[in-house]
């Protein structure tokens, strides 16, 4: 059912391309990722700039999220009264306020190639909702993961509707490791309409399309949504007949500016945190497989560029920050005295200490002794007397290290390679592909690269956690 | 840990060079204290102990704040092997505490690369 389907919107996309002479030179593709109603809010992406951007492609041909039973009665409808009232066509204000338009003014061809129907979203629709009771669990995995992207996004690249940003290479990682559990769990049970499914689709409909422009030449501007973006240019770097374009190239000074580069403070991250951490599944989750969080659990995720974000503003996430030593939610208190411990000298010690001295979760005191310790001002503390009311044995340990540490506050070159890390990298290493290549110091201060190796001899890396 | 199983086990093995670097999510100074405390000094210690303390190495592979040992949100263990031209060949992230490839099964993946 599902494959004749699939088959007979190939011959429909087949026939909306007419068959150009090759001159064999192969088609620049440029993939636009787009994100619906939101064009229609004000901003960078908004549909004035979103035509701007298109004109600037100047493409000769568009491939669309449009299926191609509907893109007859729209173009039509376009034609006769200027307007799109089809049901599918006018949820996409991307078409029917930019690209149709459009073609009053530049040549191009509009090409239909979604793979969805009503049939498909009907069914996932129920399906869903029926997962939703025989798979909470996952379900709210699911959503939190989905809902981490834009927190991830934004706290670490800059506004979500800013085309400078939904382009960028680390955008596609977020949404796709946003999207896995949702296609982990559900892309069977829902059918034509999962993830992988409806990806794989619309990808074969895009195939079918290039297939049939090979060799001419032209440039081919796609425009799905922006979370189908990744999977699209994933499949489009394995051909060898198209020459894969960013859209980067094309994207108006002003929007470079606009909504980018302006960090958020720590108040708004510290609070996005904070609501999108699940302390309480993740307790649960310790407890079940031996302090150990399951495999594929995402919100590690958002902690680490949350941290990295925080030591990246420096001084002005301090005051935040030792607020935050107060917060009635643990998670985050953990979190601002751990921050806190890369942000050395500037950090206050008389907080840290009632932190290290009060606090009822033993982790935030914790990284209050270690802060206290990588800020250099260890020597001021009374130690021993904090050791003495200590009723936790690892606090205990790490009260005896910040006194043998004196003085000697953290290292500028620790800080600065959180800082400069590439939040894009989370999670990169995969079975098949390059390991990814660091630099490190050996606990001699000996400094070892992962490439040192390549060509020579094999590794294994084994990560611990401090017992050797 | 069985770091040490693992290193004597190679030094036995005629083809095999493989280099075991280990990658440690804490200071310098901190470790050290442990192996101090532990009666230990880094001389004991025959292959490379690397310091991650600003944690990026360990995100970049996948594993922090996804153990909680010593009050600390720590790193989850886990065990890659690289080939000679930079594959990763083989990749374990511990499900449970102690999960880790066993030497022989370290062993075999390297064994099968020089093949």
């Amino acid at each position: 059912m599902v494959i004749r389907k699939l088959l007979t919107t190939l011959t429909a996309v087949t026939l909306t391309l007419s068959a150009a002479a090759s001159v064999d030179e192969p088609n620049d593709v440029i993939v636009m990722g787009m994100i619906h109603s939101g064009h229609r809010s004000a901003g960078p992406y908004d549909i004035a700039h979103l035509k701007d951007i298109i004109r600037r492609v100047k493409p000769d041909v568009v491939l669309t999220e449009i299926p191609p039973d509907r893109l007859q009665t729209a173009t039509q409808q376009f034609h006769e009264t200027g307007k799109i009232t089809e049901s599918r066509v006018r949820v996409f204000p991307e078409y029917t306020d930019a690209l149709f338009p459009l073609t009053k003014e530049l040549e191009f061809q509009i090409v239909a190639c979604a793979a969805w129907t009503t049939e498909m979203n009907d069914s996932r629709r129920a399906t869903m909702a029926q997962l939703k009771t025989t798979h909470a669990k996952q379900y709210r995995e699911m959503e939190l993961a989905q809902r981490n992207v834009s927190t991830q996004v934004e706290s670490t690249l800059g506004s979500y509707r800013d085309p400078r940003v939904i382009h960028t290479d680390a955008y596609d990682a977020f949404v796709k490791v946003g999207m896995e559990p949702y296609d982990r769990y559900f892309n069977e049970a829902i059918g034509a309409g999962g993830w992988s499914n409806i990806n794989a689709a619309h990808y074969a409909h895009i195939a079918y399309a290039l297939d049939r422009l090979k060799g001419q030449g032209k440039r081919v501007l796609i425009t799905f949504g922006s979370w189908h973006k990744y999977y699209i240019k994933e499949q489009l770097r394995q051909r060898d007949d198209v020459r894969l374009v960013s859209l980067t190239k094309f994207l108006p000074e002003e929007s470079t500016a606009a909504g980018t580069g302006k960090s958020k403070d720590a108040q708004t991250l510290l609070t996005e945190f904070a609501d999108s951490w699940d302390e309480a599944n993740w307790e649960k989750n310790f407890r079940g497989v031996l302090y150990m969080r399951k495999t594929g659990a995402g919100q590690w995720q958002q902690r680490m560029t949350t941290l990295r974000s925080l030591v990246l503003l420096g001084d002005d996430a301090v005051p935040a920050l030792t607020d935050a030593l107060n917060s009635p939610h643990s998670p985050t208190r953990v979190l601002a005295a751990q921050a806190l411990s890369y942000l050395g000298p500037q950090a206050s010690i008389d907080r840290l200490l009632s932190t290290a001295k009060n606090d009822t979760t033993a982790a935030a005191r914790l990284y209050a002794v270690d802060a206290i310790g990588t800020s250099g001002k260890a020597p001021s503390v009374d130690w021993k007397a904090l050791a003495g009311t200590e009723r936790n044995r690892d606090v205990r340990k790490h009260i005896s290290y910040a006194m043998q540490r004196e003085d000697n506050a953290i290292s500028e070159q620790v800080i600065d390679a959180l800082k400069q890390w590439d939040p894009a990298t989370i999670n990169s290493a995969k079975v098949g592909s390059p390991a990814p290549d660091f630099q490190l110091k050996t606990i001699d201060g000996e400094p070892i690269s992962l490439s040192d190796y390549r060509g020579k001899q094999p590794v294994v890396l084994v990560f611990i956690y401090g017992d050797t | 840990m069985q770091l040490g199983q693992l290193r004597n086990a190679l030094r036995n093995m005629k083809d095999t060079t493989a280099q075991i670097l280990a990658v440690d999510p804490h200071e310098a100074w901190s470790a050290k204290a442990l192996l101090r405390e532990s009666g230990s000094s880094t001389d004991d210690v025959s292959f490379p102990v690397l310091m991650d303390p600003s944690l990026t190495v360990s995100a970049t592979y996948g594993v922090p704040f996804q153990m909680r040992v010593h009050t600390e949100l720590s790193n989850r263990p886990a065990t890659f092997i690289i080939d000679k031209q930079g594959v990763i060949q083989f990749a374990q992230r511990a499900e449970t505490f102690s999960d880790r490839p066993s030497v022989d099964k370290v062993i075999s993946v390297l064994k099968q690369l020089d093949e």
